[in-house]
């Protein structure tokens, strides 16, 4: 158990600046997930602190030691990888005791460290199996257990769910935050998934392009994004780039595209004039009865039904807006949406967050699910 | 159907493929147990498998004494270029993977006569005969471990060695417990393939042989001389059940490696 102190990282690879210049505090027993798309550098800044890729600027310390110098081998660090990496010619036993080994434990006491371990990731019967006998779910544990049994002073996950059905990863992500709780051991990790970072984490990373955006707990990053990227990057949301129209002496401004005019909360930092980038959440557009207070005229292009909410594309002023609805609002309605009904939205000044624009920067918007590529390219 | 259509052309191209490797081995057997010269045996027997079975022990361990050092050899060659080919990069690589292969791609007279010119005209003719004959199935075994192992280290997952690091182990502790069990399976099929490649060759090795050491393929095409079609069978086939015993041993021993 450690507490992981990083300083200005930087890691080059040719010209592209893969991490660039990052900072992180994670405290002793936390669990703190770098969340970003392809190529931001999340898995770069792992390997970092695994000793597996040299930094070039920068430190890592793991429990006040300086790890610069300091071989992957010698930093006690559990490994849980992505594809699991389970050595092949290794039963699950002598997988799990693999680290106690060459730590030349005593045997009885290794087999007592495998059978703990073996119980609290429930795989006790499979002891005597081949990796190859395992289904993906079961190695996924096994990987756990092994990466735990030595103690590690930090546990580093790299995207360990992304291989398992959608609904066999939500159980696992329960059971990993449970399991990461009670063994309290520090822990960093890394996935494009914000659901999966959510689920898991006490402290999220926001990452784009080698830098950090935002690190906070949670709901603070949800809530406060600190940034359009992260304001962008984190639920589902309608981004616009827009240009404020004016402020008033109460503080909420109007922005504007096409023939749409927003309201919005102003924190004083964008003048008349000002080109920004406007994000709504969509879970955050409304459905209104009648004209109100910030509500505006619409018309419903599409309208859908979701598990979580049913979700409405409207037309307001020519441009296009994501809601979505809860099933009680629509059930309070006479019938659901239908594609040319006028309605109206409303939209809190409070829930339309505007930014400096940044429009030079890359869309941030859709994490590229490809994963096997990012793996190349990043490590 | 077109589906079945073409299954049935699939399956026939399979049965001739098989009866075109099988069926002259099976002739050859036939033939060597027939007392007289003819395909199908009227008078069966084993006469001519004792007939020069003097020479025949003879060769079979002038064969070995040749081909197990060979493969020792190439062995101890192949593994440290297996891992320079699959985990680096460096100038001249491709060339190499060109050489790696080619002794395949040549026919054996051209090496044996470019190998014998060469003992003959130089320096080389200092080192002893049969240790040039080694060195020359040492070139021609090479490829046949080499290319497997190359491909296996290839393959394997990089992330099983990253763990072991992980997990406590220096890289030398690695390669041992982990990369070399992993690709052990191939290692040991390569060198029983390569072992059955050395035994067998005839062209390079009739080119090199010193005086009187008669290893078995040179054995077979000697026993010619007796004029007993028969004989010459029987002596290919003791061969041929050589190679097959060899490469079963080796199949046997990979299926063993590769459960643990």
């Amino acid at each position: 158990m450690a507490q992981v102190e990083i300083r200005n990282l930087e890691k080059s690879y040719g010209a592209v600046k893969s991490v660039d210049g990052v900072s992180l505090d994670v405290a002793d027993g936390e669990l703190v997930t770098l969340l970003g798309a392809s190529g931001c550098g999340k898995t770069t800044t792992l390997r970092i602190v695994a000793g597996l890729i040299g930094e070039d600027n920068g430190t890592v310390a793991i429990g006040g030691k300086p790890m610069r110098g300091v071989p992957s081998w010698r930093r006690n660090i559990g490994i849980v990888f992505q594809h699991y990496a389970l050595f092949p010619h290794m039963t699950v036993k002598d997988n799990i005791a693999y680290g106690l080994r060459l730590r030349k434990w005593k045997a009885d006491r290794i087999r007592a460290q495998v059978d703990r371990l073996a119980q609290i990731v429930e795989i006790g019967e499979l002891l005597p199996r081949y990796p190859r006998e395992l289904s993906g779910g079961q190695q996924q544990r096994v990987a756990v257990a092994r990466a735990l049994a030595i103690d590690p002073a930090v546990l580093l996950m790299d995207e360990p769910l992304s291989g398992l059905d959608a609904s066999l990863r939500e159980r696992v992500q329960y059971e990993l935050r449970a399991l990461q709780q009670a063994s309290g051991t520090t822990t960093i990790y890394v996935t494009h998934d914000q659901q999966e970072a959510f689920a898991l984490s006490d402290r999220v990373a926001v990452m784009n392009r080698g830098r950090i955006e935002q690190f906070g707990p949670v709901a603070e990053v949800y809530n406060q994004p600190a940034s359009a990227f992260t304001a962008g990057f984190i639920g589902s949301n309608n981004r616009l780039a827009a240009t404020v129209v004016g402020v008033d002496s109460a503080g909420t401004g109007v922005v504007a595209q096409a023939g749409a005019k927003l309201a919005f909360a102003s924190t004083g930092a964008a003048l008349a004039g000002d080109a920004v980038d406007v994000v709504i959440r969509a879970n955050r557009v409304g459905l209104a009865d009648a004209d109100g207070p910030h509500s505006y005229p619409a018309r419903v292009v599409t309208c859908s039904f979701s598990p979580t909410a049913w979700r409405v594309l409207v037309d307001v002023g020519g441009v296009t807006l994501r809601a979505d609805v809860s099933e009680a609002a629509v059930a309070a309605r006479p019938r659901p949406p239908e594609p040319g009904e006028e309605v109206w939205i409303s939209v809190h000044p409070e829930n339309v967050w505007v930014f400096p624009s940044e429009q030079d920067q890359s869309e941030p918007d859709k994490p590229e699910p490809d994963k096997q590529q990012q793996n190349r390219g990043e490590t | 159907m077109p589906a079945s259509g073409f299954r049935r052309l699939a399956r026939a191209g399979t049965i001739l493929c098989v009866a075109a490797i099988i069926l002259p081995l099976i002739a050859m057997v036939l033939f060597s147990l027939s007392g007289h010269v003819e395909a199908i045996p009227t008078e069966w027997t084993t006469k001519w498998y004792t007939f020069n079975s003097s020479d025949v022990v003879a060769s079979i361990l002038h064969s070995l004494e040749i081909s197990v050092p060979a493969v020792a050899i190439a062995l101890l060659v192949a593994m440290p270029l297996s891992f320079a080919m699959a985990r680096w990069d460096f100038a001249g690589k491709r060339l190499i993977n060109q050489m790696i292969l080619l002794p395949m791609l040549l026919p054996g007279t051209a090496l044996g006569l470019a190998l014998i010119e060469l003992y003959n005209t130089g320096i080389l003719s200092k080192i002893p005969a049969l240790a040039f004959l080694i060195g020359a199935h040492v070139v021609i075994v090479l490829p046949v471990i080499a290319r497997p192992v190359i491909a296996a280290l290839e393959q394997m997952d990089i992330e099983l060695e990253t763990a072991s690091m992980s997990l406590g182990a220096s890289p030398a502790t690695t390669v041992r417990k982990i990369t070399v069990p992993v690709i052990l399976p191939t290692v040991v099929v390569g060198s029983i393939f390569g072992l059955a490649r050395s035994i067998t060759d005839f062209a390079i090795t009739l080119f090199l042989v010193p005086v009187g050491f008669l290893p078995m393929s040179i054995e077979i095409y000697n026993s010619t001389n007796y004029s007993i079609p028969q004989l010459t069978s029987a002596n290919a086939v003791i061969l041929l059940a050589m190679s097959l015993v060899v490469v079963g041993i080796g199949e046997l021993a990979a299926r063993r490696v590769s459960r643990g």
